[in-house]
């Protein structure tokens, strides 16, 4: 055999074709050996039939949107690799680790090049279309319903794009995800720029970026920059704009309209990890004990799991749980009516939120709606981030600059995750007591006090007064009585979705 | 801050797992092509690359985040490779260890030149005839076996190897073209 000559070039295609014959063989290998020219063309032609055969991206035309939409089935049965792989598995079997990702290659290796995204972590989710979340279950042009709980997917460029349920979408390509419901938050390397989100009232392009998207039940979605930038626009009639860090947009029926960040919107790849790692050890299950124990507390004068339906302008997001639901808060009129009712000495107020940071803006927790009657309790965090509890009182005070007490901790963190909040007002020992994660902050002094009233009230906007709620609202808590540190720090610990804090 | 041991999970690895499936899906490619280099036959190279993974993963725990991954993982595909070879009948059994040496020496040698010879593959794939880009495509993207391609196209299995190797060869010209073109404009 000779360089360059037809027969070098038949034994080049039959080796990458698994066709050579052994004449062929040893007469091209013993060529490799002698000719350096000869080798390099062969590394050369076996590069391109390695890059056709591992590189889905090829396929498509750069940049283009109309990537795959060719709905081939694939065969359900296990390809020849796959099945040899078995008797290997065997012998790893005391390696757990080991099987998993033979697990993970059977799932996905005989259509690795055709895979658009994997699963590379759940934290419960669960899908109503038979989809199971295994680590590294591939996605190809497929709509799923993700019903409970979050999953982060890899795209074959390396994109990773975290969903939270309730969502319906599809990969309609590595670079391409068609998002109809739901919050997807994405992160794009630099081989993953370009890829692009469509939801039913618009687009969203990266251009190298985290960011996320959120799309309503009734097809409206916003845009979201946390780092780099992104080109958004609501729909092919609707002019393309630029969106860098910290800016939103939100798109509907053809027009884009600026709006406020929202920093805790969405869950990105490391609150996944700590979701799913609390989940597996049992932190829903020790919650679901605890809520029973409360339940029973004599001084208990709410709670609001906010599982039930109720009145008022706010929407459903999912809860610290999978399946569980809290009331989602993301315009400025948005709120949620309570009724309380009752007048103590002593009173615990506690919640799970997930804020966004709001800059001149106070984030109203809970506002009873006779302010200017003695007693009447307001919970909120203030612009400058600290938690405030006012309780209004007539009497004159000897200090003219006396503040409602707060906390000495911000709230709100850059990105948002949940928070566990919790005040306690003792009028008979004339303190207010702050709490974050279960810790406790600050406690300030009453200059005067006044029993707390409850009555009826808002979460979220209150309309006497420019208050608004941007963010989630889990669980909410009211008891009668003043709580310990130790029993804030339990309630903080049993309701505590992460693994680790 | 206190905590209770019982409530932080130390008995699964998945957040290591998850480590390893990001650095090894982001070098899964290029694993896949120095294994080819050696085992051409795509669901050969599948195979090792699949070995390589179980290797990998038993090994993690060796595995030093100062240094970078993908050569740490070459040396374990090339392993893989070794073992697979010695055992192949058709091609492995002729190129011995030293021409797998010599092979993947050179491969790392070509490293960046491989990646502008074939940065308008792409392009060159656009521009293939439609009949040969179908083919082409129903091969490498979408695996459908030759057999079955020469069923659905009335054309025999030889004349479809024939056609792909005439393929490939076009791509080669095509890229080789490319790559002279952007030389001289720089």
């Amino acid at each position: 055999m000779k360089y360059p000559s037809d027969e070098f070039d038949a034994a080049l295609s039959a080796v990458c074709d698994g066709t050579v014959a052994e004449a062929q063989s040893r007469a091209l290998a013993d060529l490799l050996r002698l000719d350096s020219a000869a080798r390099d063309a062969y590394l050369i032609a076996v590069e391109l039939h390695a890059r056709l055969a591992s590189d889905n991206a090829l396929f498509f035309k750069a940049g283009s949107e109309e990537e795959a939409i060719d709905a081939i089935p694939f065969p359900a049965a296990r390809t020849a690799a796959a099945r040899k792989a078995w008797p290997i598995l065997a012998c790893a079997a005391t390696l757990a680790a080991a099987a998993l990702i033979a697990a993970f290659y059977i799932i996905g290796a005989h259509r690795s090049g055709a895979a658009f995204a994997r699963v590379l972590r759940s934290a419960g989710a669960e899908f109503s279309d038979h989809f199971e979340a295994a680590e590294g279950a591939p996605l190809r042009d497929q709509t799923l319903t993700l019903a409970k709980g979050s999953v982060e997917f890899i795209t074959a460029r390396g994109a990773t794009v975290v969903i939270e349920a309730p969502a319906e979408f599809r990969f309609e390509s590595a670079q391409r995800l068609r998002l109809a419901r739901g919050k997807a938050a994405a992160e794009a390397p630099p081989a993953a720029k370009g890829f692009t989100v469509v939801t039913p009232s618009g687009e969203v392009i990266d251009l190298g970026t985290k960011f996320g998207v959120d799309v309503s039940a009734s097809g409206s979605s916003e845009v979201h920059v946390f780092k780099g930038e992104v080109v958004a626009s609501a729909g092919a009639a609707s002019a393309k704009q630029s969106l860098k860090k910290d800016q939103a947009l939100a798109l509907e029926a053809g027009a884009a309209a600026p709006r406020a960040l929202r920093t805790a919107a969405f869950i990105h790849a490391d609150e996944l990890q700590q979701l799913a790692a609390g989940l597996r050890g049992g932190r829903q299950a020790r919650w679901m004990e605890s809520i029973d124990r409360l339940k029973r507390d004599p001084a208990l004068l709410a709670f609001l799991d906010f599982d039930a339906t109720k009145d008022g302008e706010f929407r459903w997001a999912q809860g610290r749980w999978p399946g569980t639901r809290a009331a989602e808060f993301t315009q400025p009129g948005d709120f949620l009516p309570v009724e309380f009712s009752g007048t103590t000495n002593e009173l615990t107020l506690a919640a799970w939120v997930r804020l966004d940071q709001v800059p001149h803006a106070i984030n109203s927790l809970l506002h009873t709606n006779d302010w200017e009657q003695p007693g009447q309790v307001h919970w909120m965090v203030a612009q400058n981030q600290r938690m405030r509890l006012a309780v209004f009182d007539v009497r004159c005070v000897d200090q003219s600059d006396y503040f409602y007490p707060q906390s000495s901790r911000l709230v709100t963190a850059a990105t948002g995750r949940w928070t566990h909040l919790a005040t306690v007002y003792d009028a008979n020992r004339r303190i207010a007591r702050f709490y974050i994660d279960g810790e406790f902050d600050n406690e300030v002094a009453l200059l005067a006090s006044v029993p707390a009233v409850l009555g009826p009230g808002r979460v979220g906007n209150w309309n006497r007064k420019e208050r608004i709620l941007s963010g989630r609202l889990d669980e909410l808590v009211m008891l009668k009585r003043a709580l310990s540190d130790s029993e804030i720090h339990a309630l903080f610990e049993a309701g505590n979705p992460y693994a680790e804090r | 801050m206190l905590r209770d041991p019982a409530q932080t999970p130390s008995d699964e690895p998945p957040d290591d797992h998850a480590r390893f499936m990001r650095l090894f899906l982001s070098s899964e490619k290029e694993i896949f092509r120095y294994v080819a280099a050696l085992a051409p036959r795509a669901a050969d190279a599948q195979d090792i690359v699949q070995q390589t993974a179980i290797a990998l993963w038993r090994k993690f725990d060796q595995y030093d985040p100062a240094q970078p991954f993908t050569p740490w993982a070459c040396r374990f595909a090339l392993h893989e490779a070794r073992q697979f070879l010695r055992r192949d009948q058709r091609w492995g059994a002729f190129l011995g260890d030293d021409l797998v040496d010599d092979l993947a020496a050179r491969r790392s040698a070509l490293g960046g030149e491989m990646d502008r010879r074939f940065a308008h593959l792409n392009d060159c794939l656009q521009k293939l005839p439609p009949a040969q880009r179908e083919t082409v495509e129903s091969y490498y993207y979408r695996r459908t076996p030759v057999e079955q391609l020469a069923d659905a196209t009335g054309r025999s299995v030889e004349a479809l190897y024939k056609a792909l190797q005439r393929i490939r060869q076009a791509l080669l010209l095509c890229v080789a073209r490319a790559m002279k073109a952007d030389g001289e404009a720089s």
